[in-house]
């Protein structure tokens, strides 16, 4: 049975995961530059070693509250497909499961829009909501 | 079957020798009889190592040809023959179609080569030598082992000497190049001592190589040859039909000894050898992709490196050997980083030589005299943008030779040389790279090229009057544009300008054109050094920064706090700046690009959000206002508008703080930053940090510029006052007004004694006549609408005016609605017959249709109605 490896982060107090070959790497690379006039999700860009990086409010992206302020815990998660990375609350471990694991997201488990959410994944002591990249990079302006 | 990857770098090589022998035999035309033989070897050499190498991988085609070209370069050599013109463009044509045979090398036999054959051959003398394809045992012979080239093995130690016994027993002496004779020695070829006579040289080089020419002169006019080969020694007697006797074998240790023998000390011939070496340095291939990543991961070190000297800060007193180390990465790193941007820079010298062929052939098809000189060959531009310059910088050229300079009879007719001239010059301009062209042709007539503009369709007459000398230059570049009398097939089809001008300008590129009728024109090029680098303005505005394109930017303007009124007016509602009698509209930068707008507190220093509205408001409390430290009065408040140009249109950007110029990478804006219009693209700054490259035109459109309101405004402005000065000298002024909302009347104002405001409520009607207490008489009034064809005044007016007429004895009031404005006229109202009476005529002014009254006939037709008198 295929295992998959998940990077887990959480936002506001839900645990989520991104397929580990999706996720470039995670940093704290915050020191943001806004970029006004672009859709709100997008909190700004900052410099990735030389390229810049446009970094997104997950939390506005997945419909939730804007991740304001920054504490310590906060981080991108940088993503593979294109130059863009989330900001999440805090980074939690990697997890690894079966594929058979996944079940199908309930549709009251959260305020997430379910578009973003691949499946869940139960842990022993909480719910891990596996999200989708593609859905968040999709362009969603106005 | 030879590897691919063997033969791509053969194709390479190949490349590389014919382009070098291109400027080689361009060179050697110019060279003066004696200078050439260095030059002669080098092309000989390059041919003969395609010859080699196509041999050994197989492409006859190529071999045959080059194979006749080295027979000719041979003729040169032996002084057989001299390199004129003619020969020359064989040859070159012959590197043509070698070229084109190489670039598409597995085909290249299927590449007709026959004429160029046939022209080669024909140069060779009537020795009786048909010029066809090598033999096989040639080929052998001279076809070094793969990856073995001419390149790979320069003479290590230069010549060395090399005394045995010859042929006739005698003492012979060699002075060969160190390099063949190993060469030869790994390749196990048999080398021989062969004596012959003078002309056997070619019959030699049929079977192997000739490697030197014994140093003693006989008295027979014999000397001897140093061959090498790949014969075995009993059949080259025969394969060189000569005797045996003639023949002496030379055994490799005799060689090999030779080889350890200290060099010879340089002869006469040596230095220019060594001159040589030094202008090329070794160079390897490196794919561009490489470089790419290179300089990605240097950019990245870099930003490595900033982060770790602001971790290390903290701590660097207390450790004394920190601080040296940093510095030490640090300059390192900064090195590392400009030698690596360096890489993909090439020099330019590599379209100069191109264009030395170029007016060449040009000069041949159309019969002129023409020379390129060229200076400043060593600056380097990155590569994509020095292959894109090459169409436009052929463009010019062709033009020159072709438009610009005169036929040579032409020349000497006006007193010019002969030989007209094109200078071909490049420089470095801060951060920038100029290229400039400059002929001493015809020049050119902005007049004709107006003319011809207009006769083209591409410009109105009425255009054309207003352009300046420059401006009509700058109409060659209008597409479709060609002044050339005559379409030749070299140019003149009105293709070309235009090409120079998007080409160049796609890389952020300007191009400008002088001339001087008679004495010649001058185009200049100028570009930026790197496709991603440009020089900006860099601004901050509400704590962060922003880059501004220098080209972008036409100046600086800083209004001094106290100024801010006089200066910021308001055109509807939009703020504009006059600058120079001009009005510009203003933009902030933080509304434009959606910040909160902040301000300094000049005592606390600190940054607080900015409550103003307008740009221009000050406190309106005077108690407060009086306060001598009016933080608005600060120099902190002082404004600083960074004036703008898009397209023709100038605007003025409101910013907080001016920083330096700086030369920045663009990086591109990923695809949810598109829509901000107001963005370019983002680079980052010297301490890692992020900024915004501002679009102008995007800021313009996004803070929904109206520069037609405002230039039309200004238009009014300037009008007004040409017409203040003007009317000193016979202006008539003109009083227009309103009875109805859509009507204009006008009458002159020296037909007016008084204009008085008056209230609605004021009016008494007796009868069908109207009366005004005014000034304690009674003033009859009179309704224009009464006597002439126009609108009654609206009932709802509460304040009118009456207009009291000049005219002696003669108490009366013109009721009217509206005065509009005094206007100074030039031209009288235009008349016709069918005017009503009362109406002297009409004119436009301001656009609108406007009605002159005639003043003394009114009066009349008043009191013959009213017959008040």
């Amino acid at each position: 049975m295929a295992t998959k490896q998940y990077v887990t982060f959480s936002i506001d107090g839900y645990l989520l995961g991104l397929d580990v070959l999706r996720v470039q790497e995670i940093n704290r690379f915050l020191d943001i530059t806004p970029a006004p006039g672009a859709p709100a999700y997008v909190r700004g860009l900052v410099n990735l070693r030389g390229q810049t990086l446009t970094v997104f409010d997950l939390g506005i992206r997945l419909g939730l509250a804007a991740r304001r302020p920054l504490t310590e815990e906060s981080h991108n998660v940088v993503l593979k497909q294109q130059l863009v990375g989330l900001l999440v609350d805090s980074i939690g471990n990697i997890v690894q499961c079966d594929e058979a694991g996944i079940e199908q997201c309930p549709a009251n488990a959260c305020r997430i829009q379910a578009d973003f959410v691949d499946g869940v994944v139960r842990l022993e002591e909480q719910l891990l909501i596996i999200l989708r990249p593609e859905k968040i990079l999709e362009y969603a302006g106005n | 079957m030879v590897s691919e990857i063997v033969v791509n770098e053969f194709v390479a090589e190949a490349r590389e020798h014919l382009g070098n022998t291109e400027c080689d035999l361009l060179a050697m035309e110019n060279c003066a009889e004696g200078e050439s033989c260095g030059v002669i070897d080098r092309i000989f050499r390059s041919i003969h190592s395609i010859k080699g190498g196509s041999g050994t991988f197989g492409f006859p085609a190529v071999m045959e040809l080059s194979h006749a070209m080295e027979s000719v370069l041979l003729l040169f050599r032996k002084g057989v023959a001299e390199p004129d013109h003619e020969k020359i463009n064989i040859l070159l044509q012959g590197v043509d179609k070698l070229k084109s045979m190489i670039d598409d090398i597995h085909s290249s036999s299927k590449i007709d080569c026959r004429s160029e054959l046939e022209r080669l051959n024909a140069i060779l003398p009537a020795c009786g030598k048909s010029g066809g394809g090598p033999s096989q045992k040639e080929l052998k012979a001279c076809s070094p082992p793969p990856g073995s080239t001419d390149r790979s093995s320069p003479p290590p130690g230069g010549s060395i000497k090399l005394s045995i016994k010859g042929a006739d027993h005698t003492l012979v002496t060699f002075l060969p190049e160190a390099g063949q004779i190993s060469s030869a020695l790994s390749m196990q070829h048999f080398l021989f001592a062969i004596r012959a006579d003078e002309d056997f040289l070619d019959k030699l080089l049929e079977f192997g190589l000739c490697l030197a020419v014994s140093v003693e002169n006989r008295a027979d006019g014999s000397c001897h040859y140093l061959f090498s080969t790949i014969l075995e020694p009993d059949l080259v007697a025969t394969a060189l039909s000569i005797s045996n006797e003639q023949i002496q074998r030379i055994d490799p240790e005799t060689l090999r000894l030779a080889l350890i023998a200290p060099p010879l000390p340089e002869t006469a011939a040596e230095p220019e050898a060594k001159k040589q070496k030094e202008k090329t340095p070794e160079t390897i291939r490196v794919n561009v992709e490489l470089l790419d990543i290179l300089i990605n991961l240097a950019g990245e070190l870099v930003l490595g490196r900033n982060q770790l000297r602001q971790v290390l800060e903290a701590t660097v007193d207390t450790n004394p050997r920190l601080r040296s180390v940093i510095q030490n990465v640090n300059l390192v790193t900064s090195e590392m980083q400009a030698h690596i941007l360096q890489m993909r820079m090439q020099p330019i010298r590599n379209i100069f030589s191109r264009m030395h062929r170029l007016v060449r052939d040009l000069c041949d098809q159309l019969s002129k005299e023409v020379e390129l000189l060229t200076e400043g060959g060593q600056v380097e531009l990155d590569k994509s943008i020095l292959e894109g310059l090459i169409d436009p910088v052929v463009h010019i050229i062709r033009n020159c030779v072709d438009h610009g300079i005169e036929t040579g009879e032409q020349r000497s007719a006006q007193g010019k040389r002969r030989k007209g001239q094109i200078r071909l010059l490049a420089s470095h301009e801060g951060g920038q790279v100029s290229i400039t062209i400059t002929d001493d042709g015809r020049g050119m007539e902005p007049e004709a090229i107006v003319e011809k503009a207009v006769i083209q369709g591409l410009l109105s007459p009425e255009g054309a009057g207003r352009l300046s000398e420059k401006d009509k230059l700058a109409l060659i570049f209008l597409p479709g544009f060609s002044t050339a009398k005559t379409v030749t097939n070299v140019s003149g089809r009105g293709v070309g300008m235009d090409v120079v001008k998007t080409n160049v300008e796609r890389f952020g590129g300007h191009v400008e054109i002088e001339s001087v009728k008679g004495c010649g024109t001058t185009i200049r090029i100028r570009i930026p050094l790197t496709l991603a680098i440009i020089s900006s303005l860099i601004v901050g505005t509400a704590d962060q920064r922003f880059a501004i394109p220098q080209e972008n930017v036409k100046e600086l303007v800083c209004i001094p706090a106290e100024d801010k009124r006089r200066r910021i007016e308001k055109v509807g509602v939009a703020p504009v700046l006059r600058l120079r009698e001009q009005l510009l509209p203003l933009v902030r930068l933080t509304e434009a690009a959606g910040l909160s707008p902040t301000f300094v507190h000049p005592v606390t220093e600190k940054r607080l959000p900015e409550r103003r509205k307008n740009i221009a408001d000050r406190r309106e409390n005077p108690q407060r206002r009086d306060r001598e430290e009016d933080r608005r009065r600060s120099p902190q408040s002082d404004i600083y508008v960074v004036v703008l140009k898009v397209v023709g249109n100038l605007f003025g950007l409101i910013v907080d703080e001016l920083f330096n110029i700086e030369e920045i990478v663009v990086k591109p804006l990923s695809d949810h930053i598109r829509d901000c219009r107001c963005f370019a693209g983002s680079t980052i700054m010297g301490d890692g940090r992020v900024a915004m490259i501002l679009d102008a035109a995007g800021i313009a459109s996004s803070a929904k510029l109206r520069f037609a309101e405002v230039q039309n405004e200004q238009l009014r402005r300037l009008a007004c006052q040409s017409k203040k000065q003007d009317s000193a000298v016979s202006g008539v002024s003109t009083l227009i007004f309103k009875c109805a909302p859509d009507e204009q009347l006008a009458l002159a104002l020296s037909s007016i004694t008084r204009l008085e405001k008056i209230s609605a409520n004021g009016i008494v009607r007796i009868g069908n006549r109207d009366f005004i207490n005014y000034r304690g008489k009674v003033l009859p009034l009179m309704r224009l609408d009464t006597f002439l064809p126009v609108s009654p005044i609206q009932r709802n007016n509460e304040e009118l005016h009456v207009i009291i007429p000049k005219l002696p004895g003669i108490e009366l009031g013109i009721l009217i609605s509206e005065v509009v404005d005094v206007v100074e006229l030039f031209s009288k109202p235009g008349k016709s017959s069918d005017n009503p009476p009362g109406i002297e005529g009409s004119a436009v002014i301001d656009g609108k249709i406007t009605m002159f009254l005639d003043m003394e006939e009114l009066l009349r037709i008043f009191n013959k109605e009213g017959g008040l008198n």
